[in-house]
């Protein structure tokens, strides 16, 4: 430990000697007992005799072994101090400074995803590119701020760890748990509803914060392609009439949203279990279904209609007037009355029903 | 908002200046209706005494009215849905059950307009008229009502039924002759003390109505049902002219006895009003226009009704008048605009200068975005 | 001229005073003000306005619970941004750049992350550095119950954060 080192330094210092030779010679601070007696053999004897005669007394000096204060005093008032710099108890630390990070990495030897590879905030020292962030008055005059010590750089989300060479190495990691996509639905995406034809979507919520859980993640939605059921004619009406606004007429699909039990999986069961009850219950035939008149028909058919029998009426009635009425385009204008009826009413249709009006009447 | 309006050319008034000046597409409205071909896109007049007898001044949109009284004539423009509807009158014959007519378009596109160009047409050619000014009156009006008498259950409306009568005897003026002609068929017994014997003119149930409020309901649907006798027995040709029909299957705002909002079909004169829609005479012509003042809420600022038949009519409405032929009105063309700009012009109606440059009346045309309405409201105000 | 004044004073005491000092009415927030010698530093986040967030500087936090669906748990996480920074402000006392000021705090998921500028310019000690940020972070995510990363960086001194002087 250095501080050892510092003790042995000081001990082999030359002006401690200089001191003792100034106050009393080489032997100073050895004991005068030794100096007087000579050898040690002649301590053994005197040591009976605890004083000899003739002696002074010997006092014992014990000398410190540093500057004596009236030393210390003296240099200081001359300006002779040796002014003795303290080495910083960090000095190792700041010897150990190395480059920054940037400078002393190697393209070929390493890889930038080794060394970012998680997100992370933006380091300087770290990332090897002269980037400035700030906004300045005049930008011409003065660069924006540099990067060592841009708190801006460091707030803003930064990407480093998604480079494309990562993102790659992600995917192959990845890809020997995955199955590829049907090339058959590629080419064909029509096919999806037949191949596949219930869908079921639920979401998932992450948060920032110390709770997980979040309670929408245990909506369930089921889409299901009713085409693919194969329901017979009355069934079918009787799915619709059953699922009321949860069947998309245009589109053919069923959707049912359910959130009524705890968990997910719960969810998942229940959406499930009313699609075998709708399913099964459209095709039950029940006895009062017979008594179905025709204004409880979903759709306005022509044929039963009173605007039929009216027209054949009219038809009949202006061509005994003389009018050049046109019999066959009675059946092109059911068609055109059916969907004017039972889909939304434009000016456009309203148009086209004037048209096969006239043409059919004569007028 | 009557953007075509009638012209009324007074010739003894403004001979020379006027006529160099009016664009030489101009017609008599006497010609135009006795030829068989209307030509559209010319402006058409009306006298003012026959607009007087026509009570044109009531039945008009407003804005057109007053301008008849500024301009001092009723000038329109004759646009391809009055031509539609001349030709469908045409073909009118006593075999033929009567024609249902139904004139839609949007807001300010000229229905009300063309309806009263109608009933001139067949004032010119002597037909006999029955023109409701607006079947929202008789639903949404009313401002007394009765328990009728005849069918319990059905409520007159004694104020509405009289100003049928009042305005039916004003506008067929022209035939009262041949109507004092026409006989009843059986004996009406209005009430205890009042009743019109067989084989009396019907003119006598109109006089008998007028005179007796609380009877006139029920000679409305008399003088309808002798009508419908008569013009089956081609005596004579009926045109009905009902603005605002759909309203005849809309909401109302009279109340029953239970406070309850009565349906269109406990209204006497609704019920009569339907009747001569409905399809079981012949020799007519019934024309109706889809409004949609009946659907549109003041209130409901997001939501926007459809101006289309079937909409406006409801399914019952359209089943019943199933089937009509429908004649829609648009927007202009701008070779109208430019007529009706010619005429405006002529008569001094644009006041700016910058109204009677070039660009102004470039201006006026795309600022109305060729809507009737909106045009004529930006000439009047330029 | 006496009797004048006299009047004066009376009226003066007769009418009501009113006194508004126009130059302390006006928003002194986050405007440092100026020094002669221009010695006062400012890093960028001090030298924009207040008004300038969002425009010029973005946030010192980032997280989601100032967003709708977030009002329960908003006030949590606003008490645990205070509770860091106070607790970086005490535990390096004399490492830190502007009174603690250059301390962003993001959160990602559950973790909570603790980045900006310490200074070293009067003590490096690495290996007490590396103990104290153990600490910290132990400490804090034992506090917090979240996971706390610490990704402060060191600069020299505040010079190098300085933007300019004024």
């Amino acid at each position: 430990m250095h501080r050892l080192t510092h003790i042995g330094a000081r001990s082999k210092s030359t002006l401690a000697d200089k001191l003792r030779n100034a106050v009393g010679g080489a032997d100073y601070g050895k004991s005068k007992q030794a100096m007087v007696s000579g050898s040690l053999a002649a301590k053994d004897e005197n040591l009976k005799l605890p004083y000899s005669q003739g002696e002074d007394f010997r006092e014992l000096y014990v000398m410190p072994k540093r500057k004596l204060r009236g030393q210390t005093q003296l240099e200081q008032a001359t300006g002779r101090a040796e002014i003795k710099t303290r080495s910083r108890f960090d000095l190792m630390d700041r010897l150990a400074e190395r480059p920054p990070r940037s400078e002393e990495m190697d393209p070929e030897k390493q890889k930038w995803t080794d060394i970012w590879p998680a997100a992370r905030t933006f380091s300087a020292s770290v990332v090897p590119l002269p980037v400035r962030m700030g906004s300045r008055p005049n930008v011409e005059k003065r660069a924006p701020f540099k990067k060592e010590g841009n708190l801006e750089l460091v707030k803003i989300p930064n990407f480093l760890h998604l480079t494309p060479v990562a993102i790659q190495q992600h995917c192959e990691a990845i890809k020997k748990f995955c199955t590829p996509f049907p090339p058959e639905l590629l080419s064909d995406a029509s096919l999806t509803p037949s191949v596949l034809p219930i869908s079921v979507q639920y979401s998932t919520y992450i948060h920032q914060g110390t709770n997980i859980r979040d309670i929408r993640s245990r909506v369930i939605t089921m889409i299901v392609d009713v085409a693919s059921l194969k329901l017979s004619e009355n069934a079918l009406e009787k799915l619709v009439r059953l699922a009321g606004k949860r069947y998309n007429q245009e589109t053919g699909k069923l959707t049912i949203i359910t959130d009524r039990c705890h968990t997910r999986k719960q969810n998942q069961d229940y959406a499930h279990y009313l699609l075998t009850v709708l399913y099964h219950e459209a095709n039950k035939q029940e006895a009062w279904a017979e008594l179905k008149e025709r204004s409880d028909n979903l759709r306005v058919e022509f044929d039963g209609s009173t605007t039929k029998s009216k027209l054949e009426d009219l038809i009949e009635k202006a061509k005994s007037a003389g009018l050049k009425t046109d019999e066959k385009a009675l059946a092109e204008f059911g068609e055109m009355w059916k969907t004017y009826r039972n889909t939304e009413e434009t000016a456009e249709k309203t148009r086209e029903y004037g048209r096969q009006m006239k043409k059919m009447l004569g007028i | 908002m009557k953007p075509c309006g009638r012209l009324v050319f007074q010739v003894a008034r403004r001979m020379g200046a006027c006529e160099q000046k009016i664009s030489s597409c101009r017609q008599f409205s006497s010609e135009a209706t006795a030829h068989d071909s209307i030509k559209v896109g010319t402006l058409c007049e009306m006298e003012l005494a026959v607009a007087k007898q026509l009570n044109m001044k009531s039945h008009l949109p407003a804005p057109l009215s007053k301008q008849m009284d500024t301009l001092g004539e009723i000038v329109t423009l004759i646009r391809e849905p009055i031509a539609e509807i001349a030709s469908c009158m045409r073909v009118v014959d006593k075999n033929l059950p009567n024609l249902r007519l139904v004139l839609w378009g949007a807001f300010g596109t000229g229905k009300t307009v063309t309806l009263n160009q109608a009933v001139h047409h067949a004032y010119s050619n002597k037909w006999a008229i029955v023109h409701l000014r607006s079947a929202m009156e008789l639903t949404r009006r009313v401002k007394e009502i009765e328990m009728s008498s005849f069918v319990s259950g059905r409520i007159n409306d004694p104020s509405n039924a009289v100003a049928i009568l009042q305005n039916f005897k004003q506008q067929n003026q022209h035939i009262w002759k041949i109507l004092g002609e026409l006989l009843t068929e059986k004996d009406y017994e209005w009430s205890k003390s009042e009743r019109t014997l067989k084989s009396k003119p019907i003119t006598e149930i109109i006089e008998m109505g007028i005179s007796a409020p609380f009877l006139a309901s029920d000679c409305v649907g008399a003088l309808f049902r002798e009508l419908r006798r008569h013009a089956k027995d081609d005596k004579l040709r009926v045109l009905v002219a009902i603005d605002d029909a759909n309203s005849l299957w809309g909401k109302t705002l009279v109340k029953r006895a239970d406070r309850t909002y009565a349906p269109p079909s406990d209204l006497t004169l609704v019920v009569h009003f339907r009747r001569m829609i409905s399809n079981d005479w012949t020799n007519g012509c019934v024309l109706m226009v889809a409004d949609k003042k009946e659907v549109a809420d003041a209130r409901d600022e997001l939501g926007v009704s459809r101006h289309t038949p079937l909409e406006l009519f409801g399914e019952e409405g359209f089943e019943f008048v199933e089937p009509f032929v429908p004649i829609e009105t648009t927007n202009y063309t701008e070779s109208e605009t430019d007529a009706l700009y010619n005429y405006y012009v002529n008569k001094n109606w644009l006041a700016s200068k910058a109204a009677r440059s070039e660009e102004g009346r470039k201006q006026l045309m795309h600022l109305s975005a060729f809507n009737p309405y909106y045009y004529e409201r930006l000439c009047a105000f330029n | 001229m006496l009797r004048s004044l006299q009047h004066v004073e009376s009226h003066i005491n007769q009418c009501r005073q009113i006194s508004t000092t126009s130059t302390l009415l006006k928003n002194r927030a986050g405007k440092t003000k100026s020094t002669s010698n221009r010695t006062q530093l400012l890093t960028y986040e001090m030298a924009q306005k207040p008004h300038h967030i969002g425009v010029r500087k973005s946030w010192l936090t980032w997280h989601s619970q100032n967003l709708e669906e977030f009002r329960q748990s908003q006030p949590l996480v606003v008490a645990q941004d205070e509770v860091v920074r106070r607790f970086i402000r005490g535990f390096f006392p004399q490492n830190l750049v502007v009174s603690g000021n250059e301390i962003v705090i993001k959160r990602r998921g559950n973790v909570l992350i603790v980045a900006g500028f310490l200074q070293y310019s009067r003590r490096l000690d690495i290996r007490r550095i590396y103990w104290m940020f153990g600490f910290a972070e132990e400490f804090l995510s034992i506090l917090l119950k979240q996971p706390v990363k610490l990704e402060l960086s060191f600069v020299e001194s505040e010079e190098t954060v300085a933007y300019n002087y004024i």
